[in-house]
């Protein structure tokens, strides 16, 4: 067995080093989206935006290169009624507020829950998870 | 071009914690902390498991409600997990109760009015204990 021992891996060129068939994700998030809406845990995000009712801003720390990378999210709930998550119409990149906007960017991701299974309508949501996968500026 | 050939990576100055340079060469990130800690693909009877990672078993809590038990938990119960179900059109995916050690996943079929078993990939992210 060997090991390497190293806080910071580069290629010879200073640039990004390649792992062989494997690849970490560039940003993630537990948002508490109901109340005064906080990260639980996250990588490489600095700060989150409260828009309205069910719908968010994530912003990243370190931007991507470009807006073409992956980003999946899910809602989640822990009240056993389920309101504000079962049924939730999740839109990843979608906002509310400005009259149904994209945003979709380098610096940042919106996502909204366009409708819960109660309502229909708009939703705060206590559980919102992401994980963006692509390449860092 | 250089290789090096190695079983194990570890931070020196924190064993859990080694820095990589972003594609873009302009920024870095830590790289466990972007490592997937656990996934699974499910079978759609909801009772079994067709591949995983650091999943130890599949709970088929009831129909339409899986847990997913870590192998290795995580520090708390702060972790992102996000899923999808690949058998109904409409289902819903929630994410419920979680622990550090597990996380309940719910498929509800809307024209049912029924929780219903399903496929189900998810991936989770966070601190390993």
């Amino acid at each position: 067995m060997s090991t390497l021992k190293a806080d910071t891996i580069q290629s010879t060129g200073g640039g990004a080093a390649t792992l062989t068939k494997q690849s970490a994700a560039k940003a993630f998030y537990s948002l508490n989206g109901t109340g005064t809406i906080a990260f639980r845990k996250s990588l490489n995000c600095s700060s989150a935006s409260d828009l309205g009712t069910g719908d968010y801003k994530v912003f990243y720390s370190n931007a991507m290169s470009d807006a073409d990378y992956s980003a999946v999210g899910n809602f989640g709930t822990t009240d056993s009624d389920w309101n504000n998550a079962l049924g939730s119409d999740l839109v990843m990149g979608g906002n509310i507020a400005g009259s149904y906007t994209a945003f979709y960017a380098t610096t940042g991701i919106g996502f909204a829950n366009f409708g819960d299974e109660d309502s229909g309508t708009a939703a705060d949501v206590e559980i919102c998870n992401g994980v963006i996968n692509g390449d860092l500026a | 071009m250089s290789t090096i050939l190695v079983n194990t990576l570890t931070g020196t100055s924190t064993a859990g914690s080694i820095v990589v340079t972003g594609e873009g060469n302009s920024t870095t990130t830590n790289l466990q902390q972007g490592l997937a800690k656990a996934w699974a693909f499910t079978a759609a009877d909801g009772a079994s498991i067709s591949d995983s990672f650091n999943i130890s078993s599949l709970g088929d809590t009831a129909a339409g409600q899986q847990t997913l038990n870590f192998n290795n938990d995580f520090g708390s119960a702060n972790y992102s997990v996000v899923a999808s179900q690949g058998t109904g059109n409409q289902h819903d995916v929630v994410m419920s109760t979680k622990a550090a050690g597990t996380q309940l996943i719910k498929i509800y079929d809307p024209d049912a009015g029924a929780f219903q078993d399903s496929l189900i990939n998810a991936v989770a992210h966070g601190d390993l204990a």
